[in-house]
């Protein structure tokens, strides 16, 4: 995770250098988005009525060491969304799975243009849905609901825009299962035998903030690149972990994608 | 709980500094241009697909002493390395970086305490596998790789038979060369990088000299 | 330029607050023992059998919930609460029939620490415990404790059950010789000062792990390479059995510092140092296993010559750990326990293979829940029942609980010995 931190300050700094060459040029520093550069999927940026937008990609999310007591990536193949209403008002949404953790976002926000940045505010529920059966035979399976109330600043520079997102991590509901158990002690394993538990815990659990950008690569194309440093006492992707820390855990999640 | 604070504080005033910073530019040049006009690609890409050869020396430095008979936790090294980049037409350029650092390399003489009466020999070397992004304004070039070191320990202790043992680590690189054209193609630099494999508290600094040919040129 | 500085300073200090370790040892606040207990008389066994046993919050601070197990280890006294899973090791001091306990507390699922003085007054069983008469009941302990913030909270506690914890025959068994280098105890897991902070954090037994080096000795640590979560030395690199003996002594290093034992010295130590009553030998190498059955035999040996009363079990995980055991030319000179009729093994598979290897203790795996049919059945054939590894608190409720295990495997001793001794099954 500590990784993934200095390449993204070295992908920051080298777009101000590039920003501070376009000076040079005497060219306009910023612009608003025409139509047919409304790329935005975090951005708070405002954009037309009815215009969606698609980003379709990874993410490595390095789960927290005390955790996995070695740094693990967990990758997960995501669709990150947004769809534009009236009032500045937009939906944005996100799906994700590895199979193993499988995990639904929608939110609702309200965004604001101003001559350089944009401003944006929101809230959205995020369900995670984990099964894993363990190659030694037991299977555990996992739900939650967690609501995440945010606020989004964007710079738009010159063909790229920069994105913070501040969340606070609001943990509703949380249910947990062991069972299916193919009885390798040579038991027939009874219902009465799974264990679990289930909380309405309705606390917060911690925050996250997130910083991308989103820029053309190629032609037309533009890629969504970010990273979610997260704080948490319940790291979604971890739910399999039995966490037994009564800290807040510090995760990275890098997401990439090619905008659609 | 310090660690989160500064992490969020610094992030957030990171990103406010940029906001400032682009509100006070946007001012000036709206004086400059007052009409919103079309943007052109304020860099122009210099190559669409480029090979680097860089080599380079460097320090290492190791969080802690790596043995208890060591002295010191800095260690010169040297390394040399393969970068092949694709640039497409707009900022960022994407490519994949190899090669062969010597992180490390110490001997023990006779007599040190522990090691009997032979001596010891210890070194680190690393085989880099990196996914490379870069960015290239003008003549100058940054970037950064993430991805696996492939690491190989070669230990020889009090005349036991040498051996070797090797893993994979996480790491990262970051780097910042500058190209002066020589002819058609190629071209030749300096270039200062940085590798750092935190989960196993390994930082090196080296510098160096790049070579680059462009391949569609 | 200067907002271009600033922006570097900033980049700077996010990358140095990044690289920040997340596993940073918890350093417990250092107490001068010998100036806080001036002039008092220690405590002898029978203060800390007085002691011993389930106490109830009266007053104070409400951090470590409303039920408090106090035992002892050793010439220590120790404390274990649910709430904040605490454990206390306080030494003592018995003046004008006053009593003293001075020590640290740290919750162990977190990196809350701090300094506990508590007192019993003459009349509210400080002059029992110095006369050694009674069994303890209602006497009360007053103070206060500092915290990790450098805030002072009273607490107020009062013994509601006379029971010996330590003398229940149920095992707490401490996970990796007594915890997990992610508790950050300051001590390395699988190593010698790790089994002699064990009893201390609440365990009566303790399982290790037993790898091998290249030249077939078996030493004590758990992953079959070496990482910087076990040992950062950047040149211990890669699988542990490429390494001999001589090599990890002299380049290895574990998280703390310590060097990593053989099993010998680990048996040793937990045999000559500890109260510990039981060892699982979690084999990991069982193409050693003539060596760990040898160590055993001379650890058994070592034991009886000393008059410690230590079980140590050799662990099957595995079916090739099985076959080692079963094939091992050593095997026919394992001692069968004239009381019980078995052989000093734990068996983790199925009920058949422990028949098949007469084993002491059956293990299974806690996901295969309660088992209750075949746990009686183990029980009536004079063989034990633990099971493993337990550390969320919701599970560990449920098998003490509803389940009729002899002993449960935890990475969180603390947790297992405040729930276990304040449950009704602990009393």
């Amino acid at each position: 995770m500590k990784q993934l931190l200095v390449i993204w300050l070295v992908l920051l700094l080298s777009v101000r250098v590039t920003v501070k060459g376009a000076e040079g040029a005497d060219t306009a520093l910023v612009k608003p988005a025409t139509e047919d550069e409304q790329h935005y999927i975090m951005a708070a940026t405002a954009v037309d009525w009815w215009r969606g937008g698609l980003s379709a990609g990874v993410v490595f999310s390095v789960l927290p060491q005390p955790l996995t007591e070695y740094p693990i990536p967990a990758p997960m193949i995501e669709l990150r969304g947004r769809f534009a209403l009236p009032l500045n008002l937009a939906i944005y949404g996100r799906l994700g799975s590895n199979i193993a953790t499988n995990i639904g976002q929608i939110g609702a926000m309200w965004t604001l243009n101003l001559p350089v940045v944009s401003l944006g505010g929101g809230l959205s529920g995020f369900i995670t849905y984990g099964n894993i059966t363990y190659i030694d035979g037991f299977n555990v399976v996992h739900e939650r609901l967690t609501f995440y109330p945010m606020a989004t600043a964007s710079l738009r520079l010159e063909k790229v825009t920069l994105t913070a997102r501040i969340e606070a991590e609001v943990l509703s509901y949380r249910r947990s299962r062991l069972g299916d158990a193919e009885g390798d002690n040579g038991n027939d394993r009874k219902n009465q035998d799974v264990i679990g538990y289930t909380r309405y815990d309705r606390q917060l659990t911690g925050g996250a903030i997130t910083l991308s950008i989103e820029q053309p690569f190629w032609k037309n194309t533009h890629i969504l690149l970010g990273v979610t440093f997260a704080y948490s006492r319940t790291p979604y992707q971890a739910w399999f972990l039995y966490n037994t820390f009564d800290d807040r855990l510090f995760s990275t999640e890098f997401f990439a994608g090619f905008i659609l | 709980m310090t660690q989160s604070i500064m992490v969020v504080t610094t992030t957030v005033f990171f990103m406010l500094i940029q906001c400032v910073d682009a509100y006070c530019q946007q001012s000036d040049s709206s004086k400059i241009a007052p009409q919103l006009e079309p943007i052109s690609d304020s860099v122009t890409a210099r190559y669409q697909f480029e090979f680097t050869v860089v080599g380079t020396i460097g320090v290492t430095r190791y969080e802690d002493n790596p043995t208890r008979f060591s002295s010191t936790n800095r260690f010169r090294g040297f390394a040399g390395l393969l970068r092949a980049m694709w640039h497409p037409d707009h900022l960022l350029s994407i490519g994949v970086t190899s090669g062969y650092i010597l992180l490390s390399e110490e001997t023990f003489a006779s007599g040190t305490a522990g090691l009997l009466e032979s001596e010891s020999e210890v070194q680190l070397t690393a085989f880099p596998i990196l996914l490379s992004f870069a960015m290239q304004p003008g003549n100058l070039q940054i970037g950064a790789g993430v991805g696996a070191y492939m690491l190989t320990s070669a230990t020889r202790i009090a005349g036991e038979e040498k051996f070797t043992s090797s893993d994979f680590e996480l790491g990262v690189h970051a780097w910042a060369g500058y190209d002066f054209d020589v002819f058609s193609g190629f071209s030749v630099g300096p270039e200062v990088s940085l590798h750092v494999l935190s989960n196993r508290g390994i930082g090196a600094f080296h510098a160096g000299v790049r070579v680059q040919y462009d391949l569609l040129y | 330029m200067t907002k271009q500085l600033i922006t570097i300073m900033c980049a700077v200090a996010l990358i140095v607050s990044a690289c920040v370790a997340d596993l940073e040892p918890v350093s417990l606040p250092v107490v001068d023992y010998t100036s806080e207990l001036r002039g008092m008389l220690s405590f002898d066994s029978t203060a800390r059998r007085l002691l011993s046993g389930v106490y109830k919050r009266n007053e104070g601070t409400t951090r470590f919930g409303d039920r408090i197990a106090v035992a002892y280890d050793g010439q220590v006294v120790t404390m274990y609460t649910v709430r904040g899973v605490a454990f206390f090791t306080l030494r003592g001091g018995i003046a004008n029939d006053s009593v003293k306990l001075v020590g640290v507390w740290r919750g162990v699922q977190g990196s809350e620490t701090g300094i506990a003085r508590l007192s019993i007054r003459p009349s509210e069983g400080g002059r029992e415990i110095a006369e050694g008469k009674g069994n303890g009941l209602g006497l009360i302990l007053r103070g206060e404790i500092t915290t990790s913030s450098g805030s002072r909270e009273s607490y107020v506690i009062e013994k509601v059950d006379a029971t010996n914890l330590r003398q229940l025959d149920f095992e707490i068994i401490a996970h990796r010789g007594g915890g997990r280098n992610s508790e950050r105890l300051g001590v390395s897991e699988n190593s010698i000062p790790m089994v002699l902070l064990a009893g201390r954090l609440g365990a009566t037994a303790v399982e290790v792990d037993i790898q091998r080096t290249r030249d077939g000795e078996p030493i004590i640590f758990h992953d079959p390479t070496f990482t910087a979560r076990t040992v950062p030395s950047p040149y211990v690199i890669g699988d542990v059995d490429n390494y001999t003996l001589r090599q990890l002594k002299a380049v290895a290093r574990l998280v703390n510092g310590e060097t990593i034992p053989t099993l010998d010295e680990m048996l040793d130590v937990i045999i000559d140092s500890t109260e510990l009553r039981l060892v699982w030998l979690d084999v990991k190498a069982p193409s050693v296993m003539d060596a760990i059955l040898t160590s055993h035999a001379r650890a058994v040996e070592r034991a009886r010559q000393r008059g410690r009363d230590v079980d140590i079990l050799i662990g099957i995980p595995d079916d090739a750990t099985f076959s080692a055991v079963r094939n091992s030319r050593l095997f026919g000179s394992l001692e069968i326990d004239p009381k019980t009729g078995t052989l000093p093994i734990l068996c983790e598979l199925g009920v058949d293979r422990v028949r098949d290897v007469n084993a002491r203790v059956w293990a299974p795996r806690f996901t295969a829940g309660l088992q209750s049919t075949l746990v009686a059945e183990m029980k009536k054939e004079k063989r034990r029942c633990f099971v493993w590894t337990v550390d969320d608190q919701n599970f560990i409720s449920d098998f003490v609980s509803n389940g009729e295990f002899d002993g449960i495997l935890t990475n969180y001793p603390t947790l297992l010995a405040a729930m276990f001794y304040t449950s009704p099954k602990g009393r």
